[in-house]
């Protein structure tokens, strides 16, 4: 990531007033159900599987591959790359049709399967929008949230030989028809899985669009590749957490489709990649394991003031918002991946919004002083500050040279054209204050 | 198969939870808010929910009465093909089709997919978002609720549930516990994306309209 990453906004001026909406429509949704009680029920049913989550992984384990599924185990993301590649090479695929999932961001598969021969396709409108665009998405359930229509429009003008049109309608209908062809020549289908339950080794995925079932349903093979925290320990758990999914989500009541994938039918093959890939990093640290809670939402993005104002990319990969602040540097190390972990005002906005009441603001900070202590370069600036000073703050001279230095620099501001590059966004809209004319000390001196 | 990864993995895990306490399970996840509704009571809960996500229901008094209700519908939006689940009353609802075809096991997804609609009998109904329970065991009856552009839906009223409660979902999970393979999948209204500008466009992927007949549940006269 940039070190500039965060002063420059990303994403269409309407971001925040469409984050707004949509969070104004989730609310509504919520107060249709008993949603605190949910909410803390959700959190203890993740804090239960989280901590017997080596059981619970043999258990999904032994039940998906009792209904006839294969699971494989990636410990890294390479690892889970590879095993996917194999299995496309084993079922003679050259082309994969993919639901939308994070995780398969995460693992870099397009890249990695575009360098084994093996066409990606993305089917999630949003993704197919950005793999067109050749970009990275920008929210995790509104991967094309950046783009506006004449983006699109524009975007489908020059790679798929279409007539310009702004007409969102026009353009799902074009992508939709494209889409169609490509399902039915695919060797391999995609999902994610929003849940894989121990119980009885059954994959839940929640979408609107149709296209996580045509991925699973229609190719001969269906591959679901899931983090390991995705395993939950039964069925009933589910009326807990659809209805909270959704509705932090999307704002509706259930999405359009909640596809139980319960094992392939005969004729079909179905394999679960459980992907570590920094997990247990996760999870040996108890105060960033709730972190592992997390149910991909996005609700925390859609609050919070920074992502409103800078959009996903400016957060690096994989995942934006709060939640990717910690998730990231978590996984991929705090020292090179860092500078998210100061993208929060820690106003605690993502924690009141969170369906299963992570304690978002704690983990950030706690990841911050991280940060700091493994000298991230995006934490270097703060260090020298606080350095400077506590060494000012000691010594009574230092101090009184560094707040006449102050004084001066702020008495010269009041009438000098130029700016510093650093603080012009602040100060070209709010005046500085003037300073005193005199110090304290000298002003105390002299009424002695 | 990779068992040096699964053993690594799993390793990984048990040593990072070393210490962590084990909580029990927790009782009482099902929380039965199912009342004693009269049917007609759920389905018009269920077909005003329905119709808020842009779907449509119609109530048919006897099943009687129900071939010649698909049929008028069908005529008045120009379906003419159809492909039929292979349930009873999917059978039965389509008998004044001339156009329906069953989805039996050996079907392909390109005859699927240039049909006018599928027909298929819905399992469970959720009168509280209104959603129809679908359970698909062949490759045939899986690929129905997706490819074709229209969806019509048939159910009984005794398969109307108030909410999401396990009751209600006792198909699926019965399924999910007794090894049955293939899919469940709970369609709440046609298929959708808000993934330009967030304006709502239908038949993203799946079908444009779902109609769901339900039979038995109409408000004594």
């Amino acid at each position: 990531m940039s070190a500039s990453g965060f002063q420059r906004p990303l994403g269409p001026v309407s971001l925040p007033s469409s984050m707004q909406r949509s969070v104004e429509h989730k609310h509504a949704a919520q107060a249709q159900v008993a949603w605190t009680a949910l909410r803390e029920r959700a959190h203890a049913i993740k804090a239960r599987a989280i901590a017997d989550l080596d059981r619970l992984l043999v258990r999904f384990e032994r039940e998906f591959e009792a209904r006839g599924g294969t699971v494989l185990w990636a410990r890294t993301a390479e690892e889970a790359a590879a095993l996917f590649v194999d299995i496309c090479k084993r079922h003679g695929a050259s082309s994969v049709v993919k639901g939308k999932s994070m995780l398969s961001e995460e693992l870099e598969l397009n890249r990695r399967l575009e360098g084994a021969g093996i066409e990606p396709v993305e089917t999630d409108m949003g993704e197919f929008i950005v793999q067109l665009a050749g970009q990275r998405p920008s929210h995790i359930i509104a991967p094309a949230v950046h783009l506006s229509r004449e983006d699109v429009g524009a975007l489908f003008r020059d790679k798929l030989g279409v007539p310009y049109s702004d007409d969102p309608a026009r353009l799902i209908a074009i992508a939709s028809r494209r889409l169609r062809e490509r399902y039915l020549q695919a060797g391999v289908g995609m999902t994610g899985a929003n849940f894989a339950i121990a119980e009885t080794g059954t994959i839940v995925v929640v979408e609107n669009e149709g296209n996580g079932g045509l991925s699973a349903a229609v190719p001969p093979v269906h591959v679901v590749v899931a983090g390991i925290e995705k395993v939950i320990p039964t069925l009933d758990d589910l009326l807990t957490f659809l209805p909270l999914l959704s509705r932090a989500g999307t704002g509706q009541k259930l999405t359009t489709y909640t596809h139980f994938f319960l094992g392939p039918e005969p004729g079909k093959a179905a394999y679960c990649i459980m992907v570590d890939a920094g997990r247990t990093q996760i999870l040996r640290d108890a105060k960033i394991r709730e972190s592992l809670y997390c149910i991909k939402c996005g609700a925390c993005l859609s609050v919070c003031p920074i992502y409103r104002r800078t959009g996903g990319w400016a957060y690096g990969p994989v995942y934006a918002g709060p939640i990717g602040a910690i998730l990231t540097p978590a996984m991929l190390g705090v020292r090179h991946h860092g500078e998210p972990t100061f993208a929060s005002t820690l106003c605690g906005a993502c924690r009141e919004e969170c369906p299963v009441d992570i304690d978002l603001p704690h983990q950030l900070a706690y990841m911050r002083s991280k940060a700091v202590l493994a000298d991230a370069p995006a934490a270097r600036p703060q260090r020298a500050t606080l350095r400077w000073f506590a060494r000012a703050m000691r010594s009574l001279g230092m101090y009184g040279t560094a707040a006449n230095i102050a004084r001066a620099a702020l008495w010269t501001s009041t009438w000098s054209p130029w700016k510093p590059e650093a603080i012009r966004a602040w100060t070209s809209s709010r005046e500085l204050p003037r300073p005193a004319a005199r110090s304290f000390k000298t002003w105390w001196r002299k009424r002695q | 198969m990779n068992q040096l990864a699964r053993a690594e993995l799993l390793a990984a895990v048990a040593d990072a939870l070393r210490g962590t306490p084990r909580t029990e399970a927790l009782t009482g996840t099902d929380e039965e808010l199912e009342h004693a509704a009269d049917p007609s009571v759920l389905a018009a809960l269920f077909k005003r929910e329905l119709e808020a996500v842009d779907g449509r229901a119609e109530l048919v008094a006897t099943l009687e009465e129900l071939p010649a209700a698909i049929r008028e519908y069908a005529g008045r939006v120009g379906l003419q093909t159809f492909l039929v689940g292979v349930s009873d009353l999917a059978r039965l609802a389509s008998s004044l089709l001339d156009g329906a075809r069953p989805a039996d096991a050996g079907i392909e997804a390109r005859d699927v997919e240039a049909v006018d609609c599928a027909l298929i009998e819905a399992d469970a109904l959720l009168a509280d978002t209104g959603s129809a329970l679908v359970l698909a065991r062949t490759r045939g009856e899986r690929l129905l609720p997706y490819l074709p552009r229209a969806c019509i839906v048939v159910a009984r009223g005794s398969a109307l549930h108030a909410t999401l409660t396990s009751a209600a979902l006792r198909v699926a999970f019965a399924a999910a516990r007794s090894g049955v393979t293939g899919e469940a999948v709970m369609v709440t209204g046609p298929s959708r994306t808000a993934d330009i500008e967030k304006t709502m466009v239908l038949g993203a992927h799946g079908p444009r309209t779902v109609m769901v007949f339900i039979v038995g549940a109409c408000s004594p006269a």
